[in-house]
């Protein structure tokens, strides 16, 4: 009698796993990193979600002992001692090498991004996404979606046409906002042929902000090639490759 | 008030009759003319109180809306109100001026002064703060909700972009309101530095003194120590500590702003300054939670209502200042910011920093208020339905975020897979929404049937 039970309640844990791991996976993740930035940042959520398990679990039981047992049963501590051990001490150490890793992730996301291969320009419009891909002489021009060479390191600028938008491409990259008179720059990878979907972070207003989105198509060299000589050129003499201001890797 | 010369006990006599005049209530509609902390502390909390709700029937709303993809509960339009108004609500309406409230009426008493040295200016702030709120909801009578998010951005928020008057509705009531939280603070810096009473030097004043001091903000972690101390039976442990890691809070979150502005492309050198700076925050936040656990360990602690707000407090509180700490992590926060794991962030943040607070220092204070002994099954009730519902909303709401939804996003579509997390977190919120209906339901019971006891239900020996 019990048997169906348990193996329908197994099965239900099993679909609940699924679920959750096809929950985690997405055009759309951060925990499906598809390049190495994403990557990088990836491995930092998984070290600082395991190390702040442990420091909440600790935290609580902690806070639950001293409530919950009986004063009888139990020495008494030094407050001070726990004070300075658990408020200074602990955190001291734990913040300066989380510090010391951030800012060296930071700096492996810098050296990454050092020699791109290529440029594409991108424009943030209320509320669509033009995306340029600059040819001697004149560019490529298409919207709301972006092709890229698998296994290419890219730069991409990010010029506003309006308000403040932000450029994120989660399986690939951090965001990068798009803000009016300014260039940004922002580098990315992408290391698997496939499709992935990016959408505007920052609120811009009206009905559009929620599905201000672009797709993101990963393919080999070629296939990117073919991709683009199919398009038309528009001509734009002597503006081919102009200065980017510097902004973050 | 000249005192009267004919011998020190009628002069004394005389003084007190005037004092007592001025800060007397006048009856009848003459009442709203109230000059005295104790009334003039009380309209700030039921106020801010007023505003909690409807902040937290507008966030019902969005959570009804997002349960569904492609949902139609409201258009985009009333989503971005929604935002909106409940970012500016709960932030401007409910968690600033509920804490200063809870200062005027509790500073005088705490510091032996017969009432706050600048009176008229309370009164001021109050009526700034009710007309401030009232001018802001008024652009619901004109069809012009403010609806550019309540950081008002620009350009999103210039002439260009946002041409109505929503804008002017929000600037404009914003403006009254924090004429009232500045009146306010004057008053209480004056009020802790120069008429406590003789004897009190500065190192001996409540703990709860200091953190008004300190600044707004830091109010909010004032008031679990007490409610920690009395609980145990103990007095505070490491005072000088905690006093210092609250005066340390203040002084850091000067150096936090930009911690908003991770992503607009400024040097990774000055992110990483910025990012020390918030990471900084945990050092004195684990001195104040660890120095409660010592009294809590060191006392015999009863676990009765306050107390149990103070402990789902620790639990939600260490759990956002983790999260403080990852978002911190410059390369980590390009990934979240903006999106719903910030939102749970901040509202673990919040919610543990001032909700849970207050309603803690609510149950702790009540008695002293209607010497009346609260409900413990309907406290109690209420404090589990609001602390399961705010876990479930907000745990889940951190993955919703890392599989990649925005903040401030009216819709998505069903093929993102945000579904049935959604749909978790609107159960959940509807869940928090119960709990705060039992609270109500208590408190009301509590003013009209309460047990008569006397005032210090908690068997404090100090009104903290």
């Amino acid at each position: 009698m019990s048997l169906p039970l348990e193996s329908s309640r197994s099965s239900q844990a099993a679909a609940l796993c699924l679920m959750l791991l096809a929950g985690c996976a997405g055009p759309q993740s951060v925990l499906d990193p598809q390049g190495p930035s994403a990557r990088l940042i990836y491995e930092t959520w998984v070290v600082m979600l395991a190390g702040g398990t442990v420091i909440l679990v600790v935290v609580t039981v902690l806070a639950l002992y001293a409530v919950l047992r009986s004063p009888d049963n139990r020495g008494r501590v030094n407050g001070k001692a726990l004070a300075v051990g658990g408020g200074i001490v602990f955190p001291v150490v734990v913040l300066t090498a989380l510090l010391v890793y951030g800012t060296q992730v930071g700096a492996a996301l810098r050296v990454a991004s050092a020699s791109p291969a290529m440029r594409i320009d991108v424009v943030g419009h209320q509320w669509w996404w033009e995306v340029r891909y600059p040819l001697a002489g004149g560019f490529v021009g298409v919207t709301n979606e972006l092709h890229l060479p698998v296994g290419e390191t890219v730069e991409i600028t990010l010029r506003s046409a309006d308000v403040i938008h932000s450029f994120w491409v989660p399986n690939l990259a951090g965001k990068v906002d798009l803000i009016p008179g300014r260039v940004n720059r922002l580098v990315l990878r992408a290391d698997r042929p496939g499709r992935l979907r990016g959408q505007c972070a920052e609120f811009c207003g009206g009905d559009g902000h929620a599905r201000m989105t672009f797709e993101v198509i990963v393919e080999p060299r070629a296939e990117f090639e073919r991709w683009l000589a199919m398009q038309p050129v528009v001509a734009q003499p002597g503006v081919a490759s102009t200065d980017v201001a510097q902004g973050r890797p | 008030v000249s005192a009267a010369s004919s011998g020190e006990g009628a002069g004394a006599r005389a003084l007190h009759e005037g004092l007592t005049r001025i800060w007397g209530n006048a009856p009848g509609w003459r009442s709203l003319s109230a000059v005295n902390h104790t009334t003039v502390g009380m309209r700030f909390i039921v106020t801010g109180f007023v505003f909690f709700l409807i902040g937290g029937l507008l966030a019902m709303l969005m959570r009804s809306q997002l349960a569904w993809s492609e949902n139609d509960v409201l258009d985009f339009q009333a989503y971005n109100e929604a935002f909106t108004m409940h970012g500016t609500t709960m932030m401007f309406l409910f968690a600033v001026p509920i804490m200063e409230g809870f200062a005027v009426y509790l500073i005088p008493k705490m510091i032996g002064a017969r009432d706050l040295p600048l009176p008229r200016l309370g009164a001021y702030g109050y009526w700034c703060y009710l007309f401030g709120g009232v001018l802001l909801y008024s652009s619901f009578l004109f069809d012009a909700v403010p609806d550019a998010g309540w950081f008002m951005y620009v350009p999103l928020t210039d002439r260009t972009y946002s041409p109505g008057l929503d804008v002017d509705f929000w600037l404009l009531g914003i403006t009254f309101v924090e004429i009232s939280a500045v009146s306010a603070a004057v008053e209480l810096i004056v009020s802790i530095l120069k008429t406590r009473a003789p004897g009190m030097s500065i190192d001996r004043m409540p703990f709860f003194a200091w953190g008004v001091l300190a600044a707004a903000f830091a109010i909010v972690f004032a008031f679990p120590p007490l409610i920690v101390a009395t609980s145990a039976g103990r007095p505070l442990a490491s005072y000088t500590l905690s006093v210092l890691a609250i005066v340390a809070i203040t002084i850091l979150s000067f150096g936090l702003w930009a911690h908003h502005m991770f992503t607009v492309g400024i040097s990774f050198l000055t992110l990483s300054f910025f990012s020390a700076a918030s990471m900084a925050v945990a050092i004195p936040s684990g001195i104040l939670i660890f120095s409660w656990i010592a009294t809590l360990r060191n006392g015999r602690p009863r676990l009765e209502t306050p107390l149990l707000y103070i402990l789902g407090l620790v639990f939600i509180f260490v759990l956002g200042g983790l999260t403080g700490v990852m978002v911190a992590l410059v390369p980590f926060d390009w990934q979240v910011h903006d999106t719903h794991f910030v939102v749970a962030h901040m509202h673990y943040v919040l919610i543990g920093g001032v909700v849970f607070p207050v309603f803690a220092a609510f149950y702790y204070w009540l008695p002293l208020v209607t010497a009346r002994a609260p409900s413990a099954n309907l406290g109690r009730l209420a404090f589990w339905l609001m602390f399961v519902g705010f876990n479930v909303t907000f745990l889940i709401i951190r993955l919703t975020g890392l599989v990649g939804m925005p903040r401030r996003v009216f819709t998505y579509s069903a093929d993102m897979g945000w579904e049935w997390m959604n749909l978790v977190s609107t159960v959940g919120g509807f869940v928090l929404a119960a709990g705060t209906g039992v609270l109500i339901v208590d408190v009301l019971l509590h003013f009209l049937h309460g047990r008569r006891t006397d005032g210090n239900r908690w068997k404090a020996g100090t009104l903290e």
